[in-house]
Order: C-alpha cells, then structure tokens, then sequence
C-alpha cells in the first residue's frame, strides 16, 4: 500500500471504532480514492448499515464482494513463520467489530486472539476479548483481561469501573454492551469453514430479529448477483420494521423480474404490502433502454463505462453489468467464513 | 564512597526505617476480635502440602481492611511476621526459607490479621498447610506464550527456580525468526540429556539435543520425547497433527492427529529409526514414555477411524479413544517386543493420554478426556493415576477440577507431581503441584508461587509442559539460538520404509499449547 493509501485505511479505521459513521462517509466523501481499498469499503458498509443506508446507498459506493466480511485466507502472505504480513494480522482485528455486532462471537474472540498476539498484547483487542467472554458469561476468564488491561494507561479506568461492576453484579443486568451481545449470541457449535449464506441463515436462525445478519446477508446476494435470492427473502423486510423496500433491493427485484421467461411472474413475490416505486422502475427503465443499444453494438467497454456510470454509476443494474463480470472468484467469497 | 555520602546514607536508611516502624499499626494480638474461619486469599494455599524448598507462598488477603497482618510460624524457630498497608502479603524468602528448613514435615501456620476503623483489628482461623519431609526437584522448565490460534508473536521456553522467583529463558522463538519451539524433555529430571523441538520455515524443522554437554542439531522435529533412562536413546512421535475450531465454548481450539507413529533416535549411531509395531497403517501411536528401567516403553493407540487422511477435522474425530499400551525394548540388542494393552479406551470409554511412569517406577498418571489426542483442550481432561503393581487405577479427585488438568510431570524422587490446570480462569493454563504419597493419594494442589500475589490476575500467557529438573540447563540461549540457526551438522539417516507418511508441518500446524 501506498503511504495515502495506509493514512485513508488507518483514518477510516479511526472512525469506525469511534463508531462515527457520519465522520466515517464524510472523510470518504473528501477522499473517493480511499473506498477502492478493501478496508475503507468493509468499514464503508459497517457506517451504511449504522446510518440505516445500506440496503439504499451501498453501490454508490465501490463495491468488492471479498471485502463484507474481509476473508483472512483471501490472497494472504506471511512476511515470516509466524506472524503473517501486517495486512493479513490488519484483517483480523477490523474483523473482531463485525463478527461482535453480528452475534458470532466465538470466531470473533479467535480473531481478537489473534490480534492480541501478533500485535504483541494490543489494548484494543483485550478490551474486545473482555467483552466477548462476559457476554459468554465465561467471568474468570474476562477477569484476566480486565485485570491486564487496568495497567493500560487508555483502557486501564474503563477496565478498573467494569471489574467493579463485576464485583458487585457478576450478571452484569445493567450493562447495555453485554447484555446486547448476549441477546445476539450465535449459541451452536459450528465446526470448519461454510458458505456465507448458511452464515447468515444460521446467525438469524438463531435470532430472528438480528437485523445486521439480515442487511448484510442481502448485500451478500447482491454482490454475488443471486437477484433470486432477494426475491425470496424480501418478504421478510416487514420482521425488520421497514417501511419501504430499500432501493438496490428494488432494482434487483426489477432485474429478477426481467429475467423470468416469462415475464410478469415477478408479480407473483409476496412483497408484505410493499412496492416497487415508480422513481425505482423508471431508473430501471432508463438504463435498460440506455445500456442496451451499447451493449448490442459492441461498443467499446471503457466509453460505454464511463457513459453509463455518469447517470446509474450508483445502481444495482450498473453494478451488475459493469462489476460484477469482473470479480471471477465468488465461489471462493461464498465459502470463506470462519476461515 | 566519602565519609559524607557514607553518613548521608546511613542517614536515610535510618529515617525510612523509622518511618517504616512509625507507620505499622500496633497489633493487639490477643485482644483483637476472634473471626470463626479462615481469611480467603489467593491463590488458594491452604490445607496443602507444600514443599520443604519452594519460594514464599505470598498471597492477597480477601477481606476488607486498611491495614494487614500475617504471622507465619511452625513448631520450631521464631515466627515472620508481615505488615502490610495493602492486602499483599509478600513473605522475606529468607526467614521463609529457614522456617521451613527448620520444620519438614510439620504444619505452617498462617495467621492473618485484618483491620478497618468500623470494626478494628480482627483475627481469623489459622491457615493450616503441612511442609513435606521430600523437598521438589528445584527447577521448573515451562513453555510461556499466549493462547494461540494459527499466528504467534513469541514462543519462549523458560526455567523457573522454585526456590525462589528467578525465571531464566531456555530458548526464545524470536531468535531463530519467529519459530515455534516446543516439546522441551530431559532424561531422569536432568538437563545434562535434553532436547528441544524447533521449528522454523527458514531454518527448518530440528531438535535441539543436548547430551554430555554437546548440543547437536538433528534434522527431525521431536514431537512428544521421551529419554530413554540410559540417555543413549530417545523415542519421539511424529504426528500429522491439524488444529481447528470450535464457534462456543471458553476453550474453542481443537488438535486431531490424521495420523502419527513412534520413532527413535539412538544418539551413539545418529540415527533414527522407526518401530514398526509403533508405525502401524491403520493406527496412531503417540506419548511415549519410559519405565525407569528402560525396559517398556508406554504409549497411547488409537485406530484411524477415516478414510480421508486429509479432511480436517475427519470425519468421527469425536469418537476417537486411544488406548494405553506397552512394548518391551532391549538396549542392548536394540530389540522391540510385542506391544501390550496395559488399559483399553474400551474398558474406560475415554480416551487415555499422556502416560507418564513415576521415577520409582510404582505408578503411572495418565490422563483421560472425552475424545481426541489434546487433552489441554478439552476440559473433560483429568488425571489418574494406576499403580502398577495391582494395575488398578483411580481418578486423582483431589487433583482434578472441571476443567482441563493435562501437562502433567514427576519430581525425581517420585513424591511431586506437575501440572498444569485452566481451574483459574477457564482459558489460560497454570502450574500446579500436588504431593503424591507412597500410597499413591494426592494432597490438594497449589499454584506455582510468584513474588506478586496479584501475578496471574492479569497474566495472558500461559505456563505449559512444566517438567521438573533437578539443576539448571546449562546451555545458554544464544547457544541454543545459534544452533537452531545454523545448518545440520549431524545428517541423520531417516528411514522411510515406515507406514506412517513424516509429514513437513507447516505454521498453521503447530500445537497452541
């Protein structure tokens, strides 16, 4: 990476524990460049999802499947035996917040595991162990964090005022960041790697109402270009408390639709008294009636690129048409979990 | 020095010493309140039994005060006495040392004191813990790292004086580029016969062996070593061993073995040879270790259950039990006998580990888990211990706890036992010893002392394969380092007629702890 490239990553990494994701896409915003990086884009759709965005602004923003839930295995390099390269130990600590807000937290504590190894006892990383083992009510072994991360000169308050909540209410019943880990909890033992989808389907298995494993298991449909996928799944946004059907999952409706033989049958999906907007169909239209005539005469990819990006650039069909086809190896992205 | 700075210092010494005396509360020793029961401290020593030659017990006293006080007597010698303004209690070694000299055999006594303003002084019951006639061999010799997963930062494998705090570094992966070095062993509790396992994608998979102060580099990482008490021999296992995880439990890891088999390497011919009956196609062979007299070697079988030797985890690893087995061996002739099923995993329903035969030859710890060849990993493990004349064995229940106990080594005179535990905290293993009478019953265990009491409170490493040495290693380690750096000097000839495939390990191979 280059040395602009390490400062955007490690900058939108900075937001994104802070957890402000207003500050986050509007650093973005000022450096467009900084998106193409996988890092950037995976902390991108974290702050899309918390600004409640995701399902309507993820393409605006450059998309690579790999990087939703940043596969450690994905191109890594060790630099030596034991430590691997900074970018693959990198991938592994901005995994820990993901896997946390989605309720795996066994493969998050083995990810902050590792980080708190290779980065040579990282605060960050034990802060995060702490509270992945009191939500997993594992107490004496959170202690043991907690008690190391009190000699940290940033963490060491936070840690002191938790193991004394500790002491006086070892259920912690009052403290929001466990208790609403406990209520995401993924609970099952899962051993091996496994397809993304069966990820998610397992995570809201579990928790039905875990709308992070919902949002982001459409996203991964999207950017694997499963339009059927949402379809069947897109009756499911009432569960969720939305008022309308986000706009990429509406285009991807439209584009399933159209590619039914026959055609209407699109109708047929139970929408949970939700439409399709008009603005939505019409952008649909638009393209179709713009992209096809270019793709029909073979024009040059690069000119029909850029012709098209100035007026859909930010639409799922654009997406489809334009990045997709590039991205060879999603059997790959599809089966990398807890790899 | 001038008479100035001379007098200067004395000066102060003096002051801080009279500042020290002036700021201890007096103790009204007989007039305090009686409490009816034992103070809590931690670590946990009470009602224990100690050895004659470990360093102080110091402990932190779990009860409210502002100030504390401990007496700490026997029947013979004056008792120490300790104040503290905090609830650290941190023992003088030497008094510590000579008190207990003084008193084999005898109860300790732990007197604590504890004051706050509400209630003034209080006195508890005394903490009661027996010394022991037979002191500890007086080195430990553990591996130190973190819980690991598939990266490591450090791997290091350090000697602990028991007799005090002094932790000595045998061998740090950092000097041979980040390599793992694991499965440290030593003939009769001595490192003058002692080799280190080492592996490094740079320097290549070795073990450091050390015998009559030489230290040769022999091109085969030593998995699980056991000496032969002649020291002329040692046999090894090699082990196609793959770690994967669990998504729930404190303890995620787990290791299967896709297959494994015993070798040795006899020193005097630098060569290594495999022992067929230990290398069988359609079993794995691994732990070995030997009867004092050298004349059985005991070791763990279990039948490879699946076709896949390269699925990981294969399938049915959860219903893999290795048995305990011996053959018999003739140093002389370098003769195998017929190996022998000393106890079945069908008999205990359980898988049996670890084997390791008392120096006075009478019994034999092993553990048993539910499954699997990684007893660390899985908190069913427990240690039992047969005795070998009746062959009958029980659970060690005084030992055990509901978590993982593994790891386990004995002193040279056969009355301490080593091992390590998760008891504190579920995750992070610790050292333990127990005393092991001539009857084979064992006292409840205590934690390897440090000099801070609060030490383990907040230590993320984990103490692992502790095995008790009588003297230091002498080889320093930069020597050590250098040999694992350097290129082989001693190519041996590896036979590979074996059933068993060696297998190169790679990083993500290793064993965590």
């Amino acid at each position: 990476m280059y040395k602009e490239e390490v400062t955007e990553v490690l900058q939108v990494g900075y937001y994104a524990d802070k957890e402000d994701w207003q500050s986050l896409l509007e650093y973005v915003e000022r450096h467009p460049g900084s998106q193409h990086n996988k890092f950037c884009n995976y902390d991108i759709n974290r702050a899309l999802y918390y600004t409640g965005r995701f399902g309507d602004e993820m393409f605006s923003y450059y998309q690579s499947p790999p990087a939703l839930l940043l596969p450690t295995s994905l191109g890594s390099t060790s630099s030596n035996d034991s430590t691997g390269s900074p970018e693959v130990m990198y991938r592994y600590i901005r995994k820990v917040d993901l896997f946390m807000e989605l309720g795996y937290l066994g493969t998050a504590k083995r990810y902050a595991s590792e980080g708190l190894e290779t980065g040579n006892g990282c605060p960050h990383m034990t802060k995060k162990l702490a509270l992945i083992c009191l939500a997993e009510e594992q107490n004496e072994t959170a202690k043991v964090y907690l008690g190391a991360l009190s000699k940290d000169l940033v963490y060491g308050r936070f840690a002191r005022q938790l193991l004394q909540r500790l002491d006086r209410d070892p259920q912690l019943t009052d403290y929001e960041p466990v208790q609403r880990l406990r209520s995401i909890a993924f609970k099952r033992d899962y051993i091996g790697s496994y397809k993304m989808e069966h990820f998610f389907s397992q995570l809201l298995w579990r928790n039905p109402h875990n709308k992070m494993a919902f949002e982001y298991m459409m996203a991964s449909y999207l950017l694997t270009g499963q339009v059927n996928k949402i379809a069947e799944n897109i009756s499911r946004l009432h569960e969720f408390g939305y008022k309308k059907i986000p706009r990429h999952y509406q285009e991807a409706l439209l584009i399933y639709t159209d590619s039914q033989p026959q055609r209407g049958s699109g109708e047929k999906i139970n929408l949970e008294g939700l439409s399709v907007s008009s603005e939505a169909t019409q952008c649909y239209q638009n393209f179709i009636k713009e992209a096809m005539p270019l793709y029909m005469r073979k024009r040059d990819r690069r000119m029909t690129r850029q012709y098209l990006a100035k007026d859909f650039g930010n639409t799922y069909m654009f997406y489809m048409c334009e990045e997709l086809p590039r991205f060879k190896n999603l059997k790959n992205f599809q089966g990398l979990v807890n790899d | 020095m001038t008479n100035f700075h001379r007098s200067l210092s004395l000066f102060i010494t003096a002051s801080m010493m009279f500042m020290c005396v002036s700021c201890q509360k007096k103790v009204p020793l007989e007039s305090c309140t009686q409490v009816s029961r034992p103070a809590g401290i931690s670590p946990d020593y009470s009602n224990t039994v100690i050895p004659p030659n470990v360093a102080p017990l110091n402990f932190r006293i779990l009860e409210n005060g502002d100030h504390f006080f401990v007496r700490v007597s026997s029947s013979q010698g004056a008792p120490i006495e300790v104040y503290s303004r905090n609830s650290n209690i941190e023992i003088p070694l030497r008094l510590w040392k000579t008190l207990l000299d003084q008193n084999r055999g005898k109860k300790l006594s732990f007197d604590v004191f504890v004051y706050n303003a509400e209630t003034n002084w209080r006195r508890y019951q005394p903490i009661v813990n027996d010394i022991a006639k037979e002191p500890i061999d007086s080195y430990l010799v553990y591996r130190f790292i973190r819980p690991l997963y598939n990266y490591w930062n450090s791997i290091c494998v350090y000697e602990r004086a028991i007799g005090n705090y002094k932790n000595t570094l045998v061998l740090d992966g950092r000097s041979f580029n980040n390599g793992c070095t694991n499965c440290h062993a030593f003939c009769n509790n001595s490192p003058e016969a002692m080799s280190i396992a080492t592996r490094s994608r740079k320097h290549g998979n070795s073990s450091l062996v050390v015998r009559d102060n030489n230290l040769i580099k022999v091109p085969t990482a030593w998995g699980y070593t056991a000496w032969h008490p002649s020291g002329r021999m040692a046999a090894y296992s090699i082990n196609k061993v793959r770690q994967f995880f669990h998504t729930i439990g404190t303890e995620m890891r787990d290791v299967i073995d896709l297959d494994s088999a015993i070798s040795y390497y006899k020193l005097d011919e630098k060569t290594a040879k495999i022992i067929t009956a230990l290398s069988e196609k359609n079993r794995m062979e691994t732990y070995p270790t030997w009867s004092p007299d050298g004349t059985y070697l005991y070791y763990c079988s279990a039948p490879i259950l699946w076709q896949d030797r390269d699925e990981v985890p294969p399938k049915d690893y959860n219903q893999v039990k290795y048995d305990l087995m011996r053959i018999s061996y003739d140093l002389e002739t370098d003769q195998w006998g017929k190996a022998e099923v000393v106890l079945s995993a069908n008999e205990t329903d359980m898988s049996i580990l670890l084997p390791r035969v008392s120096p006075d030859g009478r019994f034999l710890v092993f553990v048993m888990c539910d499954y699997g060849c990684f007893p660390v990993y899985r908190p069913s493990s427990d240690l039992y211990i047969m005795d070998l004349k009746m062959r009958n064995y029980q659970k060690l229940d005084t030992v055990n706890s509901a978590y993982s106990e593994s790891w386990h080594s004995w002193s040279s005179n056969s009355r301490w036992l080593t091992f390590s535990s998760k008891r504190m905290s579920g995750l992070f293993t610790r050292t333990y010893f127990t005393y092991i009478d001539e009857n084979g019953k064992a006292s409840k265990p205590f934690i390897l002392p440090q000099k801070d009491p609060t030490y383990y409170d907040s230590l993320l490493q984990t103490y692992s394969v502790p095995e008790l040495i009588t003297h230091p290693v002498m080889v320093k380690p930069h020597r050590f380092a250098r040999a694992a750096h350097s290129d082989f000097k001693d190519v041996v000839n590896l036979p590979v007629t074996g059933a068993t495939k060696i297998v190169p390990s790679e990083p993500w191979e290793q064993q965590g702890e």
